[in-house]
């Protein structure tokens, strides 16, 4: 979270204690198919996503069974002009799903029927609350997957991977949640469907398919979802490679795609994440080494034989050490394991972390990631690096400690430097947790005022009213004026021979 | 190769009351795509080209809008890398801003090679003359609506590109291509493939199965020796550079897109994506059903794009007002209202 919680909330007005009016209460119980939550204590469970930091308890929370079931909340969401938020399994990390405090919280969890899988096209037709994983289990007795693997693949829905355009390890081969979705089902606020894509989804015709990827949830829900489902590779290797410092880490990521490799995965770790996993899991990773790469590798039999020793040779001349190569699905789960397992074991490390999620160009890795060593020894709080590296999306974790009065504000601040370090670097904010609440303030910095005036316009060309998930993803221009963000553009910074931080 | 952009931005921006408003061009090989208004000014891209930054270890690439597609793959051909989709380059002409603009992707499409995969983001000119930019040089990328891809296929109707961020791939170590002489069951002869590994292109050109693949250069013995075995001959490529380019495209061409498995004509010019992109001469050659797109064939009161229902209509029309809210761009293009 970004700037004081107390700030963000203002997104949502001021109104902070909301008596909901009786009568939309009173009409939501009559609607058949509608499951209603007004009780506090089950009101809790929804009062956040996996942003836990921001809460705001939902005045009231339903669960339509079907699409005419949503249909008739959003009839009265206009009726009474009340805001709607839609929420999936709640896992996001922006706060795209916190509870608009004078809303209505419509949950898909109902929608999570797998409608049919086509084998021969390769696509599955499912509904929103399906989880990601799920696709993936229900098609691999035809050899076949739902490639996009966010960490939180177990629990999310895929509703709420469109929403946030969701990536994952494998996202540097196999491409983002909108490069794997076919069509989508789409109900306005207004009570119209839009169905996009599907059998026209290459038509030439403006890509509204892919504007709906990524809008978190402000221009409509989502309500069915066609995936492209993907052959399962023949052959795949996980190889590890450790080395005396980051920036031949990072250096060696950029070797790696000009040799003409596309790895399946390209991760990264430092060396307090490597100690830290390899504390948590021993995975048998390289504990005196500065940094660690994992790659994934995967294609025909052949074909990964050939990635094999093309990697190696990169490897060696970058002067990798302590290479490992592992063939079988043990082995393979095995080096994987400690990266899955890297989150949880920073948390062993501190009583809190703060996870960024900016991408930059891959050949300014290693100097962005000195700039935030530097920007840890000036705040003095530690930061451990476990990140997409072959997709340049940074996840620094900012260790510390709440109960330490004054560290929260300092790992918000340093949060804040890493972000804006993004921008100056030619980067975005955000890769692939999204905008949410989260990081609002620091989208004053990387769009202008005339590039935030169309995003309120495509916002207000599917939801004039404002009343699908407001306040969220994109700031007012008067927020951004008592930010006082200085706008980088294209990375000129201004007086850029000046130290900013 | 040169910046023109402060020359364009105060064009654009000088304009008095009664202008009839700009009609954008590359290098004008797509008119045939919606209607062109001969009332309205010629905005011309063209000298607006160049590539801006080009990194090959980052698969990245940024040009201006005008530069010609031969510039760009010759660029790209030397680090030996690619486009990911393939545009047409009609009469051998093509610029980058008419590649996005026109959301004509070639024989690569269904393989995950569509201008989806490609774009990361753009530059566009607003008719006050503010210059905005989406997306950007990093392929993860989810802050803001994804306007760079609702400027594939939008004929420039929402404002001109300036210039283009694109991700670009190596050139695989392997391509092969493979044919096979027709007979009654060509259709389901190429269908037959559309699950191989490796496949990168399948279409009839000329009454044969063309087919193409790529990869690692360890498997090209492989599938030479299963496609010699299923009665395949190796060719040159000439069948997907007719396919991208469409050079059997000259005054009139109808372009049918629909389900795969629908029964051939026998009227086919060509085939694409495995059936379901198909070129015929004239309308009543065409299968049923499926969305058909008229090529050179517009007039004012024609419809410029295949149907497109109410719906997407008022939405693509609110966004229109939103972009460009006195419609100075390219107005009437793409449907006749807006």
């Amino acid at each position: 979270m970004i700037g004081s919680r107390a700030g963000i909330l203002s997104a949502f007005g001021q109104k902070r204690f909301w008596l909901l009016d009786k009568r939309i209460l009173q009409s939501l119980k009559r609607l058949s198919g509608v499951q209603v939550i007004d009780e506090r204590p089950q009101l809790r469970a929804y009062e956040s996503d996996g942003l836990s930091a921001i809460k705001a308890l939902p005045p009231v929370v339903v669960l339509p069974s079907d699409l005419p079931s949503l249909r008739s909340v959003l009839a009265i969401a206009r009726a009474f002009s009340v805001p709607v938020v839609a929420r999936g399994a709640g896992t996001g990390l922006s706060g795209g799903a916190t509870p608009h405090p004078d809303g209505i919280l419509v949950s898909l969890a109902k929608f999570r029927r797998i409608l049919s899988i086509d084998v021969e096209k390769r696509r599955a037709r499912v509904q929103p609350g399906v989880t990601n994983l799920a696709i993936s289990e229900a098609v691999a007795q035809h050899k076949l997957f739902y490639a996009p693997d966010p960490s939180s693949q177990i629990a999310c829905t895929i509703g709420g991977n469109v929403a946030e355009n969701s990536g994952g390890v494998h996202c540097v081969k196999y491409g983002l949640t909108l490069h794997n979705v076919t069509g989508v089902e789409v109900l306005l606020l207004s009570g119209e469907t839009l169905r996009l894509g599907y059998d026209d989804s290459f038509t030439h015709q403006p890509d509204l398919l892919a504007l709906l990827h990524g809008s978190e949830g402000m221009l409509g829900i989502v309500t069915e979802v066609e995936v492209q489902l993907t052959p399962m590779p023949e052959a795949v290797v996980v190889m590890m490679a450790a080395f005396e410092s980051v920036s031949q880490a990072a250096n060696t990521v950029g070797a790696i795609f000009a040799q003409g490799i596309i790895p399946a995965g390209l991760e990264m770790m430092d060396r307090l994440a490597i100690q830290a996993a390899e504390d948590f899991v021993k995975a048998g990773y390289p504990r005196q080494a500065e940094a660690m790469l994992l790659i994934e590798l995967d294609g025909t039999a052949c074909e990964v034989d050939e990635l094999i020793e093309q990697t190696e040779q990169v490897l060696a001349q970058q002067g990798a050490s302590g290479t490992a190569v592992e063939r079988s699905p043990e082995g393979r789960a095995r080096l994987w394991l400690g990266r899955k397992a890297a989150f949880p074991a920073v948390g062993r490390i501190a009583p809190d972390y703060y996870c960024m999620d900016g991408t930059i160009p891959r050949r300014h890795l290693a100097e962005v990631l000195e700039r935030i060593n530097e920007r840890s020894r000036h705040y003095g709080l530690q930061v451990a690096n476990v990140f997409h590296a072959g997709d340049g999306n940074l996840h620094p974790l900012i260790l510390y400690d709440a109960n330490v009065p004054g560290q929260l504000d300092k790992a918000e601040a340093f949060g804040a430097d890493i972000l804006n370090l993004c921008i100056e670097f030619g980067g975005t904010i955000t890769g692939e947790h999204g905008v949410g609440l989260e990081k609002i303030n620091q989208m004053c910095v990387q769009f202008d005022e005339s590039e935030l005036r169309l995003f309120h316009g495509i916002k207000a060309a599917f939801d004039p009213s404002n009343l699908l998930n407001p306040g969220k993803a994109v700031p007012t221009l008067s927020r951004c004026a008592e930010f006082g963000a200085m706008h980088v553009h294209a990375g000129q910074l201004p007086h850029a021979n000046l130290d900013r931080f | 190769m040169a910046d023109q952009l402060d020359a364009i931005v105060d064009r654009v921006r000088s304009v008095t009351a009664g202008h009839p408003g700009w009609a954008i061009e590359g290098h004008g090989s797509k008119s045939f795509l919606g209607y062109r208004d001969p009332h309205l000014e010629v905005l011309s891209m063209e000298s607006h080209s160049g590539v801006i930054n080009y990194w090959p270890e980052e698969l990245i690439i940024r040009a201006r809008a005008g530069t010609s597609l031969d510039e760009l793959e010759a660029t790209l051909a030397a680090s030996r890398q690619r486009l990911i989709f393939e545009p047409p380059r009609c009469n051998l002409k093509g610029t980058l801003g008419g590649a996005i603009a026109s959301g004509l992707a070639g024989p690569r499409a269904p393989f995950s090679g569509h201008i989806r995969q490609a774009l990361l983001g753009v530059q566009i000119l607003q008719s006050d003359g503010q210059v905005t930019r989406f997306g950007g040089e990093v392929v993860k990328n989810v802050a803001g609506y994804d306007v760079s891809r609702l400027m594939i296929g939008a004929l420039g109707i929402f404002g001109p590109l300036l210039d283009v961020s694109l991700r670009v791939l190596p050139i695989p170590a392997w391509e092969g291509f493979f044919a096979k002489g027709a007979d009654d069951s060509v259709l389901h002869a190429l269908r037959a493939r559309r699950h191989d590994v490796g496949l990168s292109g399948a279409g009839i050109v000329n009454g044969q199965v063309c087919l193409r693949y790529e990869g690692a250069a360890a498997n090209a013995r492989d599938t030479t020796a299963k496609l010699k075995r299923l009665g395949y001959e190796v060719v040159e490529g000439a069948a997907f550079a007719a396919l991208r380019d469409l050079t059997f495209f000259t005054d009139v061409l109808w372009r049918w897109e629909g389900d795969p498995e629908t029964p051939l004509t026998g009227h086919e010019v060509a085939v694409d994506w495995i059936g379901r992109l198909r070129y015929y001469l004239a309308p009543e050659m065409m299968p049923p059903s499926g969305q058909v797109w008229a090529y050179g064939q517009t007039s004012p009161e024609a419809d410029r794009l295949p149907v497109v229902e109410p719906i997407k209509k008022a939405l693509l029309e609110r966004l229109k007002r939103t972009f460009d809210p006195d419609s100075r761009f390219n107005a009437g293009r793409m449907f006749k209202e807006f």
